[in-house]
């Protein structure tokens, strides 16, 4: 059992791996580039990994996407922060280039039609292409990643199945063309099924794909280990999950469906950030006359969306057994550079 | 017509929305899920949204088209059912082919707009990137098969998809900095890269502005109505600029719904149809 933070500085001191995850819309990627700072003040050599920024927030951790590498970000900090923005394809391609038993293999399947359209197409890639940059960093020397995870239509299969792109890559397609042995009798009704699938996606999709796995072959047990050891780390001490929601409805039920399923995976939460609360302006809306003016009737408006958001925000800490429970207020003007982030960092982690 | 927009900003509010309406107005509807999660049954009362239509009115319908149900009912009414035999030999030869999934979907949508008299189509599309991926399938299968039935499938989905007069998509936004950036990127990647025609861009979530509020000077906020009122002028200001920058960099007609206190029910969405029924009136 993992030790239960006491405050999100204790989670940042002590983590080598934090996932921020949640809906989209609810400011996932300023929170985890917030967290990144803060270690980076406490002096930690952090990396940030995030998926698609916002222009300005992208432009103010100078990210170009351009290089699938962190570059430094500089700043007032003891620490180092570096920032990326993932380039799933690049990371496949990295992939396949760490895994092939020569320059030759590589080049064949990097060539390879069907290996194109799967890298540029198959859904769900960022999210494992994450989860295998996460490993890479965590290998060479970094003290916390932090990695903001794209919005969660995938049900954070790459937590839960870290295997399955290996999987898919290696059992299930390699199925078709070497069955398993007692299913080896019936390699006639294999051959009846690549037909039928010919005539579905046509011949040449089929051929593309039996030349991938061709091309493939030796590399799966590379790709099997890299799975198991991304899996571990997820599943390890090291790994701690940041769950970011806001008090609307629908982010608050998307928020307790994942903190759900990362239970059931056994990660559980080890910390929930309410974000865009309204500010309580410390009246109860009953008590305000709205017939008085236009700024009475704001008030009561106001108060009645902070008591609606208390009331979601403490149904969300109850549902999930979180102890680091963290309240951000609505901000007048967006985060739109380093400063703003860096003061966003201070009240989360005060020094 | 396709319900497209960043994650958040209300896409599935917005097509029920609009599927009410529709409704109401007497036309045919379908709303249509993708994504098989649960918040579009749930505004209509549907516990978890099925392949099999729930109706709701004589007019309106609700369904999931997930993405193995599409497949499959595809490969059966094509006499391809031996691959059906076992559940993973179909998503193998789906997921041979990336982009067949999403591309049988829209398939899907295009036989449920034109079958029967034609009916009107409502596609709560999954979030930003990924509905860009979804539009972008049925040209990536042109560009990979050459030929077969695949091939001639995916040609009338791209030729729906280019048909204005038979297909639009309507971007849904909030007020904000960042959802009115990417909405504009979007529009132009829809248009330029796919020849995809826009609807009108709905700006979902407007605070509703009160009228008569006074700004007074600094130092005499100290009341919390004071501030209240400095919080919602600074609040209505901010969305009035980005609904501003929207209309200067997005050449497209807009509609406004505004945001609404609690949880989005089957009320408040008639509430939000009336609401665009107006607009609609009044354009």
């Amino acid at each position: 059992m993992k030790p239960e933070p006491a405050s999100i500085a204790d989670l940042l001191a002590r983590a080598g791996v934090i996932l921020c995850v949640g809906a989209g819309g609810v400011g996932k990627t300023t929170v985890s580039a917030a967290l990144a700072v803060a270690a980076a003040k406490q002096g930690r050599k952090v990396a940030l990994v995030t998926i698609d920024p916002a222009r300005r927030l992208a432009d103010a951790m100078g990210l170009d996407g351009l290089s699938n590498t962190p570059h430094r970000v500089t700043g007032d900090w003891d620490g180092e922060l570096w920032a990326m923005m993932l380039d799933a394809k690049a990371t496949f391609d990295e992939m396949v280039d760490r895994h092939a038993t020569d320059a030759d293999q590589a080049e064949r399947i990097l060539n390879n039609r069907y290996y194109r359209n799967i890298v540029s197409a198959l859904s769900g890639n960022t999210e494992f292409m994450a989860a295998e940059k996460l490993y890479e960093l965590h290998e060479s020397g970094y003290d916390l990643i932090v990695v903001d995870t794209p919005p969660s239509s995938n049900s954070l299969e790459f937590v839960t199945r870290p295997d399955r792109l290996h999987h898919f890559v290696t059992k299930r397609l390699k199925w078709i063309i070497r069955p398993p042995g007692p299913l080896r009798a019936v390699s006639k009704s294999i051959t009846l099924f690549l037909r039928q699938a010919a005539r579905v996606v046509g011949q040449q999709v089929v051929e593309d794909s039996l030349a991938f796995l061709q091309a493939f072959d030796g590399m799966e047990e590379g790709f099997g280990n890299r799975a198991r050891l991304v899996g571990e780390l997820l599943k390890s001490d090291d790994a701690s999950f940041v769950l970011v929601s806001s008090a609307r409805p629908e982010p608050a039920r998307e928020a307790a469906r994942l903190g759900q399923i990362l239970t059931d995976a056994g990660h559980g939460v080890d910390s929930l950030i309410i974000n865009r609360l309204a500010p309580d302006l410390d009246v109860a809306s009953s008590d305000v006359d709205p017939t008085l003016s236009a700024s009475h009737q704001a008030l009561v408006e106001h108060q009645q969306v902070v008591e609606a958001e208390h009331a979601e925000a403490a149904a969300l800490a109850s549902e999930l057994d979180v102890s680091v429970i963290h309240r951000l207020e609505r901000l007048e003007v967006p985060i739109a550079d380093l400063a703003g982030i860096s003061q966003l960092a201070a009240t989360m982690a005060p020094a | 017509m396709i319900v497209a927009g960043k994650g958040g900003v209300g896409k599935t509010t917005v097509s029920a929305v609009l599927g009410s309406l529709a409704a109401q107005q007497g036309y045919r509807t379908v709303l249509i899920d993708l994504e098989e999660r649960d918040d579009l049954g749930r505004v209509f009362g549907a516990k978890k949204l099925q392949f099999k239509p729930h109706r709701v009115n004589d007019h309106l319908e609700v369904r999931s088209l997930g993405a193995h149900d599409t497949a499959a009912e595809y490969l059966t009414d094509r006499g391809l059912g031996v691959l059906r035999v076992a559940g993973s030999l179909l998503e193998t030869v789906t997921s041979l082919t990336p982009g067949l999934q999403p591309m049988l979907q829209l398939a899907k949508v295009k036989q449920l707009a034109t079958a029967d008299g034609g009916r009107l189509v409502i596609v709560d599309a999954p979030a930003a990137g990924h509905a860009l991926s979804l539009l972008r399938s049925p040209q990536g299968l042109l560009d990979g098969i050459d030929a077969g039935p695949i091939h001639d499938q995916a040609q009338q989905v791209v030729d729906l998809l280019a048909d204005g007069d038979r297909c639009r998509v309507v971007l849904v936004t909030l007020p904000e900095e960042t959802p009115v950036t990417e909405t504009v990127d979007t529009a132009f990647s829809l248009e330029e890269e796919l020849g995809i025609h826009l609807g009108p861009v709905i700006v979902n979530g407007i605070t509703p502005v009160l009228d008569d509020l006074v700004l007074r000077p600094k130092g005499k906020h100290s009341s919390a109505a004071g501030r209240a009122a400095r919080l919602r002028i600074s609040r209505q200001d901010h969305e009035q600029r980005q609904i501003t920058r929207l209309a200067s960099e997005l050449p497209l007609a807009t509609l406004s719904l505004p945001n609404l206190a609690g949880d989005i029910d089957s009320a408040a969405i008639d509430v939000l149809a009336d609401v665009l029924a107006d607009q609609m009136v009044a354009a």
